[in-house]
């Protein structure tokens, strides 16, 4: 990777001092320079606006949250690329981080290669290196290939909704639903919901 | 009143018939004064009867006419009227001044300080009718045996025809109203007053009380000439003279011109008639009728008149045993009413069970009951419920009784029909309950005979009369629209079922007003119990939250080390040995499903959706801080709950809801254990696009280091729980779309939350 040519910094927010140390060692170690903040608080104090940089945020925050903070950079104009991170069971909040305009989401806990993708996007946007936009037609394209009830699924899943909820809303077993939503990433060639929403969201 | 009966108001009743002045032409009558002795009064047939003209016997001593030994006798004679009292002939023989004997028949009384002897021919021989052997058979099998009041009569009627042979024998009966009714009737004739009512003004009151006082009156020509009684004045002792004689007890007393018109215009001839009197009231009348002139034998007439009082005793008997079994009756079934209520059954069903009972037993068509806000109609009902209000007016005693309800509340045709008379028993004190019988008009129930002639006539002084022919025409007219009158048996009857049916009902409404009160009770209970379990169950999930969201945290940091380990390896160009390198992966793996676990685990806890619905957030916030102070150990503690009732409605779980405002008062409620002073606030405001709660107190308060970390799960300050309190608020509260927060303050602490205003409900 060509790092010295495209340098940038990697904002880490994250309150739990375990998390936050050992995801800055494996970006260390992938030789991306990381930024370490506790807190929202933090990161405004230390963000340098003449850095190139863009930041692993935790939704789930003390004080000010963050969804706050991004709604707060927004409002500041400020355009720094965030990939939200977040526990299982916060995805609607994720979502709406999405549609707030975060590049991608990242699970926890997550494997090596989920967050190396997501540095990737972020990283790209820094240098207007868009990821490749599948042109609307395409994806009109492998919407149609959806059943009514993967559509249906897909509608619920694009609003946050968690396995559980779905299969409750539509009566039926949580493994139903699972099955939709493989079929419905095979179909529309999404790594995950990230990619759903940059599509269709 | 109507013209009629005025009408008959100013000519019978001030007809002083007692002072008429006139006997009739079958006897004479001669009065002495009760000291002195003296011939006073005479009618002017005296001659015929005891051979004296007029002239020679006034204002001479009674000795001069029946001479000594009869005058002695008559001097030791008990001669004070009594009532009612059967007729004590005296068989008396005299001398003539020519020298020839006189045998009369005497009917001696005293009254008013005279004495009146009345003179009839004697019978040949008796008439052997009391001796006759199926005479006295007759009158023990047919008279004692019935055992209904019209079978009585019947029998009485047949018997006294049997002896008087009159074409007609009618017994009637009065009501309340004084109104007559014809109960029994044995006839020759074709036709049949059976059934037919008179008005009570066909006998005037004056009339009454002769009936009552002088029980037997024998006309045996309507239209013989009256015999005038004179004075020693020579004037005639008639209501105009100085001196008139009272002819109260008189059997002679000459027929008032209105009653030989009222007998004319039906056509008869002769008449008698006896009263049937109990306790001094008169019950009925025997009115006999012949269609010729006829005269009865004295002893027939005393057999007649034994007849009479034996059927008056006898009617006054079955008429206490009816009114008796009817007041029977009516216990019985008010006591088995009473003893199904007891055992546990309403009391609206059991009046419907029996209605057709209680109905038959008072003689009404229809009822209506109302009761507990519901109402039940039985038998014949105006379609249009009526209302009762007005009637309720006459209410004595719990119950009001009309014959005529049109009078007292504004009815339509169809009402009029099925509501002649009425019948109200008050079943509560509120006089939301109530039960009202209704009887149908007597239009319906009475045969009508004859139809309406003139009711009144002009007589030769230009004076408006009654024609008795038309008194039934007016009797029915009088009638119109009205109901039998609800008598005092009846009337018995109703206080007996009321006093029952209201002490019942009191009983029920008690143990409605208790069931309610144990419902209300069983409701809050059930409301708590719900609480509580969501606040277990909202618990339990949140801990599960909590601890997937703990673990993920060392989970991630686990995957990640290892993950920077390896890269660490690789940047120091270390060969990361084959089997090394799979072993490390597996470790990240590893991490990655005990994530997936712990999801699993929380996923199965959690409760899931919220079942909204659209709240009104006072109510749920009293019942929140309600329960709270269920437990609350604080004597002193204030709590001021301000409400907004013009808040609109939010879309929200009330449970849920319910768990934070409970959650958030205890803490309060917590955190004031030490304070001098404990005041515990609560505020319920609208705001542009939402509702907000605020809860302040006057606590410990919160310190600052540890008010950033209340909302996150196991950061325990002020409870001894888990310290999953706030952490679960915010996720209810979140999960509705809603904000909570916490405020610093100079005393205690300050927590709100706010729930969005739903567009849809509230425009």
């Amino acid at each position: 990777m060509d790092k010295d040519a495209d340098k940038f910094s990697i904002y880490v927010v994250e309150d739990d001092d375990a998390v936050l140390r050992s995801l800055c060692a494996l970006l260390t170690a992938h030789g991306f320079e990381t930024v370490a903040c506790t807190s929202a608080e933090q990161f405004l104090d230390r963000y340098d606006p003449a850095k190139k940089a863009f930041m692993i945020l935790d939704l789930r925050l003390p004080g000010m949250s963050g969804l706050q903070l991004q709604t707060h950079l927004n409002e500041l104009n400020v355009k720094i690329p965030i990939v939200v991170v977040t526990g299982h069971g916060d995805v609607p909040i994720a979502v709406q981080a999405m549609r707030a305009g975060a590049v991608d989401f990242i699970e926890k806990p997550a494997h090596e290669d989920r967050i190396l993708k997501a540095v990737e996007t972020a990283s790209g946007l820094l240098f207007n290196r868009r990821p490749a936009l599948v042109s609307k037609k395409i994806v009109v394209d492998r919407l149609e290939k959806l059943t009514d009830r993967e559509r249906e699924v897909l509608h619920h899943l694009l609003l946050g909704k968690l396995n559980k909820e779905i299969a409750s809303e539509l009566d039926v077993s949580q493994r139903t639903v699972e099955g939709h939503r493989s079929r419905i990433r095979d179909k529309m060639q999404a790594r995950g919901i990230a990619d759903l929403i940059r599509m269709v969201g | 009143m109507s013209d009629a009966d005025q009408i008959d108001l100013t000519t019978c009743d001030q007809e002083l018939i007692h002072f008429i002045g006139a006997v009739q032409p079958h006897g004479a009558l001669i009065a002495i004064d009760a000291k002195t002795h003296i011939i006073d009064y005479v009618s002017e047939n005296t001659e015929h009867f005891v051979g004296f003209t007029p002239e020679m016997i006034l204002g001479k001593p009674l000795s001069y006419l029946i001479g000594e030994e009869n005058s002695a006798r008559a001097q030791q004679m008990s001669l004070q009227p009594s009532t009612p009292e059967l007729l004590k002939p005296w068989f008396i023989s005299f001398e003539r001044p020519n020298g020839t004997t006189i045998n009369a028949e005497c009917l001696p009384h005293g009254n008013d300080g005279h004495v009146i002897f009345e003179f009839f021919e004697p019978e040949p021989t008796p008439a052997p009718v009391w001796e006759d052997e199926l005479s006295r058979q007759a009158v023990i099998s047919e008279l004692l045996k019935p055992g209904d009041l019209n079978d009585l009569a019947d029998a009485s009627a047949r018997l006294i025809r049997d002896v008087i042979g009159f074409d007609r024998v009618m017994i009637y009966k009065f009501a309340e109203d004084k109104h007559g009714e014809v109960i029994a009737e044995s006839t020759s004739r074709d036709d049949s007053f059976l059934g037919m009512h008179y008005p009570a003004s066909d006998i005037p009151d004056p009339a009454r009380r002769h009936f009552t006082l002088n029980v037997m009156r024998s006309i045996p020509d309507i239209n013989s000439d009256r015999v005038p009684i004179v004075s020693r004045s020579g004037q005639i002792a008639d209501a105009d003279s100085a001196t008139p004689l009272d002819l109260t007890f008189s059997k002679l007393r000459a027929v008032a011109p209105v009653h030989v018109q009222y007998l004319n215009n039906m056509g008869v001839s002769a008449s008698m008639s006896i009263s049937l009197v109990t306790n001094n009231e008169l019950w009925g009348l025997v009115a006999c009728h012949h269609y010729s002139k006829r005269l009865i034998s004295s002893s027939r007439l005393r057999f007649a008149e034994l007849l009479g009082s034996t059927t008056s005793t006898l009617l006054q008997n079955l008429e206490n045993t009816a009114q008796l079994r009817t007041g029977i009756q009516a216990e019985k079934t008010a006591f088995y009413i009473e003893q199904q209520v007891r055992s546990g059954r309403a009391l609206r069903d059991l009046i419907e069970e029996q209605a057709l009972k209680i109905m038959t037993l008072i003689d009404v068509q229809g009822m209506c009951l109302v009761l507990g806000g519901a109402v039940l109609h039985v038998g014949k009902v105006p379609k249009e419920l009526l209302d009762f209000t007005v009637f309720r007016d006459e209410l004595n005693e719990g119950i009001a009784t009309t014959e005529h309800l049109p009078s007292i509340i504004k009815m339509n045709e169809d009402q009029k029909e099925c509501a002649a008379g009425a019948a109200l028993l008050d079943l509560s004190d509120d006089g939301e309950d109530y039960l009202v019988f209704l009887r149908r008009s007597y239009d319906q129930t009475v045969n009508w005979a004859g139809k309406p002639e003139k009711i009144e006539t002009i007589d030769e002084n230009g004076i408006k009369r009654l024609s008795p022919r038309g008194s039934f025409a007016l009797w029915s007219e009088e009638r119109r629209g009205k109901s039998k009158p609800f008598d005092a048996i009846i009337r018995d009857a109703l206080r007996i079922l009321r006093r029952a049916f209201f002490a019942l009902n009191s009983l029920e409404r008690e143990r409605i007003a208790l069931d309610a009160q144990k419902q209300a009770e069983a409701e809050e209970i059930r409301l708590r119990h719900a609480l509580l379990d969501a606040a277990r169950a909202n618990s339990l999930g949140e801990l599960a939250s909590a601890i997937a969201h703990e673990l993920n945290q060392p989970l991630s940091a686990i995957a990640n080390y290892v993950s920077a380990c390896r890269q660490e390896l690789r940047n120091a160009n270390v060969t990361i040995p084959e089997r090394a390198g799979v072993l490390i992966e597996d470790a990240v793996i590893e991490t990655e499903r005990a994530g997936d676990l712990v999801r699993r685990v929380r996923d199965f806890i959690t409760r899931g959706d919220l079942n909204t619905e659209y709240i009104d957030l006072n109510k749920v916030i009293q019942q929140g801080v309600d329960l709270a102070l269920v437990t609350c150990q604080l004597p002193d503690l204030k709590v001021n709950v301000r409400q907004d009732l013009t808040i609109p409605k939010v879309l929200a779980d009330p449970v849920q809801i319910g768990q934070v405002m409970l959650n958030l008062a205890r803490n309060s409620i917590a955190a004031m254990k030490h304070s001098d002073n404990q005041v515990l606030t609560i505020g319920v405001t609208q705001q542009t696009g939402f509702v907000q709660v605020t809860v302040s107190d006057s606590g410990s308060g919160i310190p600052a280091d540890v008010a950033k970390y209340i909302f996150e799960p196991f950061h325990t300050s002020t409870t001894k729980g888990m310290g999953i309190g706030l952490s679960l608020c915010r996720s209810i509260i979140e999960a509705h779309s809603g904000k909570i927060w916490f405020e610093p303050s100079q005393s205690g602490a300050i927590l709100s939350f706010k729930l969005p205003i739903s567009e849809n409900e509230n425009g």
